[in-house]
């Protein structure tokens, strides 16, 4: 069991107020991800968990256990929280070999000689690091180094691992093998994973469930399918993956969805979007992916293609409709710039500003 | 040329100014320090005996002086490193208040001149010194006679620490503090991270910072002179300067040997140090750097940073006020009453005693020419062995930072063998063998500053010159002198600074019409004139602090990139 709990938890960096009222629920065994673009609090919050950064307010639990509170003036120290953790440039010690950048948490808490050399092999294999052990890290490459850091974060069994972008000093390819490994190591421990990335795709991959942060405000909490099909707002659905923005106003309303009047649009067209916000106002915004709009000769919207990019297994239209929306198509039915066409919108999403 | 030379480089003047410079580097450095080597081996009618060896060492004198040597270099190698290291540590690595006020204070030492800070610590602790007057009439005994080989060792200490605390400073500061983030993650409480991370990744530099002193320890003259001399303690450097003031062809034969023995110690410890230093091992990737954890000293608090300021007032503070209450003193032994200070030491010194004023005009033009001539020499040495691909360029750039580790005394004893009229020249007793050696001495720092800007310029730009239609001579002039301009001042002041105030050298090379400020200071303590000698010295720090004050601000204050 490790379920980690942050409750309204504040950080200040001088005046500089880089969380704010953070709360987080963090299921035993569950890969979470913070997800946002730099600056955005997501390490803040990591090192946090980890006991390197303090909370200005706030209380902090592993397992209903209070790792630090402000008001009960608990904190307790990195050392004492049992937690692993991957640093985005590994901080594999220089001057130890593998063995013992591996075997160093295993002395630290005493453990015999024979069982810490049983423990090493066997992380040792899991990181598929087998032959290496005598190495020193500056005959290690980056991705070497990296499955060291994960040995030594996790043979000496913690219930957490926190991962600070460790796949940001990786080369395109690796990065992707590593995402499949980490997730199957995980799967395989147990463990309660904690991912800090700035990489959306790193995020879908692996998570169960993705924490969208921006200027330190939690922005939405879920899957990824949920995430990426109903962002709660503009700067969710522009961050993950693309999505146009229609202006438009509500004329019916249903059970989960809406009918909106789009104003941006000749014509104003009224389609159906689905809608999962607990106010809606008359005025909305719809979020609509590329991928969910068709391009045709029969659509209810009028269009002309303003520019055609074809990327090999797709293909991406800018199309005007009074404003430009992005299109991304099959490729099999191809249509030229300037053609006069027509759009039908398959599914959009009404989000806050 | 082939492809030696690329595209502005093309064409016979730039080989003759290649080989031009390279014979005046040779002359300038190599032949003084291999002649000195063969001199060391040459009998009357061989080439290669141990005569002159066997000769000098059958002297205990000089037994004892190198071992002296030794013993100082490696006691002063202890203490300093010790030292050093602790006091980097707290002022990096701690919550102790102040810390810039701290690093500057502490780095102070490394702005006086040696022989300034001995006389210092003299005025405190010599027979009738200060502290030593007060506890005698406390206690009706001196405290500690500075005279003696613990009081050598205490000033060299004091003078040696701060090469080690500004390496281990930085290498604590501009450590990867995941590092040790990942050691507290683990498990490893945070002095358990100091002793098993943080210990083992700074040593390269604590060790780095050891050699360096131990080397500078076995070359330095101005302790040794003015604290060892006077008990009868001697070190090679000291006994070489009594040798050459002898006079004598013997007194000339015996430096040369001592002098090649004291080139073999002082490079024996950057050997060591390429050889165990290797810092290439210890790099890593990084990534984005948090600052290191400062470590919360709790109740402790208090007493380091009590401890931490008696020190800096003991050992910077001090001597330094020793220093100016002396130089204010009508004279010596006169009771503690206003009437018993004046400015008048300073007039003398500055305006009246021919001495002095001589000593003044002479570092002055000295420093100057220095300055003027390993600037241009270093500034062509620095773009040919960056622009100019081959052998003859890296030997001269390999050359120009030999001197670096040559003790200035054994320098100095080089040149003599070369300027005393064996080839038809004789400099001796003229201004132009101390400016000479000079030259040589400090040419490694104009060519690693100049060469270091060459670098940052890119060939590029200077092609692009050509091509719009200048003429080498005109690119050169208009494109890299001016983006140049700032590495030249600061090479200008970087040598300036030292050869005004110089000792080691001059003391061995001036003559009667050519005395430096550093050698008359000396003069002058050695003579028992104490007011006049620290008004002196007093004069020379307040310069001294005001050119560093300048240099850092305007010349290192902003980097043109």
């Amino acid at each position: 069991m490790a379920r980690i709990v942050l409750d309204t938890v504040d950080k200040f960096f001088g005046k500089n107020h880089v969380i704010k009222n953070l709360s987080l629920t963090i299921e035993d065994g569950e890969f979470v991800t913070l997800l946002g673009p730099s600056g955005c609090g997501k390490t803040t919050t990591l090192r946090m968990i980890a006991g390197f950064e303090s909370p200005t307010f706030g209380e902090i639990f592993i397992d209903d256990e209070p790792i630090f509170s402000k008001k009960r003036k608990i904190n307790v120290p990195p050392e004492d929280r049992n937690i692993g953790m991957v640093f985005q440039n590994y901080a594999v010690w220089p001057h130890m070999n593998v063995f013992d950048n591996i075997a160093y948490p295993l002395k630290i808490r005493k453990m015999p000689k024979d069982e810490i050399r049983k423990r090493v092999e066997k992380i040792v294999e899991i990181v598929r690091l087998k032959g290496l052990e005598k190495r020193f890290p500056y005959q290690l490459s980056g991705g070497q180094q990296q499955r060291v850091a994960f040995a030594r974060a996790l043979v000496y069994s913690p219930k957490i691992l926190l991962l600070d972008e460790p796949l940001s000093n990786l080369d395109a390819k690796l990065r992707e093998e590593m995402r499949f490994e980490i997730k199957d190591i995980q799967r395989r421990l147990g463990i309660t994973v904690v991912y800090v990335t700035h990489d959306q795709s790193e995020a879908m991959v692996m998570s169960d469930r993705i924490v969208v942060l921006k200027d330190g405000m939690v922005q939405q909490i879920g899957t990824p399918v949920e995430i990426y099909e109903f962002p709660k707002n503009k700067f969710v659905a522009d961050f993950i993956g693309v999505s146009n923005f229609l202006e438009g106003e509500v004329v019916k309303e249903m059970e989960g969805k809406v009918k909106v009047k789009l104003l941006e649009i000749e014509g104003f067209p009224v389609i159906t979007a689905y809608h999962r916000l607990r106010e809606l106002k008359r005025r909305v915004t719809l979020a609509v992916r590329p991928e969910d709009i068709e391009i045709s000769h029969k659509g209810e919207i009028r269009a002309k293609i303003v520019k055609k990019t074809f990327l090999g297994n797709t293909v991406n239209y800018i199309v005007s409709v009074g404003k430009e929306l992005r299109v991304e198509a099959s490729k099999n039915n191809v249509f030229e710039e300037g053609e006069n066409v027509r759009l039908s919108i398959k599914k959009a999403v009404v989000v806050e500003d | 040329m082939g492809g030696g030379f690329p595209p502005p480089f093309r064409g016979g003047n730039v080989k003759a100014l290649l080989w031009t410079t390279f014979t005046v580097m040779l002359v300038l450095i190599a032949l003084p320090l291999i002649l000195l080597f063969l001199d060391s081996f040459r009998g009357e009618e061989t080439l290669f005996t141990l005569k002159n060896y066997i000769d000098t060492f059958s002297r205990k004198i000089n037994i004892k002086s190198a071992v002296n040597t030794l013993y100082l270099a490696v006691s002063t190698t202890f203490f300093a490193t010790l030292i050093g290291s602790i006091l980097a540590w707290i002022v990096a690595r701690t919550d102790v208040p102040r810390k810039s006020i701290l690093k500057t204070l502490l780095m102070v030492p490394y702005m006086i001149p040696p022989f300034i800070g001995a006389m210092g610590w003299m005025f405190l602790f010599g027979r009738s010194g200060y502290m030593n007057k007060i506890w005698e009439n406390l206690f009706g005994h001196i405290l500690f006679n500075i005279h003696s080989f613990p009081g050598l060792i205490l000033v060299m200490t004091m003078y040696m620490y701060p090469p080690v605390f500004i390496t281990v400073h930085t290498a604590l500061v501009s450590m990867d503090a995941s590092l040790e983030e990942a050691g507290r993650i683990c498990g490893a409480r945070l002095f358990k991270v100091m002793r098993s991370i943080s210990l083992p990744l700074v040593l390269p530099s604590i060790l780095s910072g050891a050699f360096l002193v131990f080397a500078m320890t076995s070359a330095n003259f101005g302790i040794p002179a003015l604290i060892g001399m006077p008990a009868r303690i001697h070190v090679l450097t000291t006994r070489i300067m009594s040798y050459i003031a002898s006079g004598t062809e013997r007194g000339l034969s015996r430096a040369t040997s001592l002098s090649v023995i004291l080139i073999g110690i002082a490079i024996a410890g950057l050997a060591l140090n390429n050889l165990f230093v290797s810092k290439s091992k210890f790099t890593t990737i990084t990534g984005k750097s948090t600052r290191p954890a400062e470590i919360k000293l709790g109740r402790f608090k208090t007493v380091v940073t009590v401890l931490i300021w008696v020190f800096i007032a003991f050992s910077v503070l001090l001597p330094l006020f020793s220093l100016l209450l002396t130089s204010l003193w009508k004279a010596w032994g006169l009771p503690f009453k206003l009437s018993s200070f004046t400015l008048s030491n300073f007039y003398k010194v500055l305006f009246v005693d021919e001495n002095t004023k001589n000593a003044i005009k002479n570092s002055f033009i000295f420093a100057i020419l220095s300055a003027t001539f390993v600037t241009i020499l270093g500034s062509i040495v620095a773009y040919l062995s960056v622009r100019v691909r081959g052998v003859v360029s890296k030997f001269m750039d390999g050359l120009s930072t030999l001197p670096q580790a040559i003790p200035g005394t054994a320098l100095a004893v080089s040149m003599i063998l070369v300027w005393s009229g064996r080839f038809g020249v004789n400099l001796y007793n003229t201004m132009w063998i101390i400016v000479i050696a000079y030259v040589a001495r400090y040419m490694f720092l104009s060519v690693r500053t100049v060469s270091g800007a060459v670098r940052q310029i890119h060939e590029s730009l200077e092609e692009a010159g050509r091509s719009v239609g200048a003429k080498q001579i005109k690119v050169l002039k208009d494109i890299t002198l001016p983006i140049l301009k700032p590495a030249l001042l600061s090479s200008w002041a970087l040598v300036f600074m030292p050869t005004f105030r110089e000792l080691t050298i001059s003391i061995l090379l001036y003559g009667p019409q050519t005395r430096t400020i550093g050698v008359t200071i000396y003069e002058l303590q050695e003579g028992g004139e104490y007011q006049m000698a620290s008004a002196f010295a007093t004069f020379v720090l307040v310069i001294a602090f005001v050119l560093q004050y300048v240099v850092n601000r305007y010349l290192f204050g902003k980097e043109r990139t």
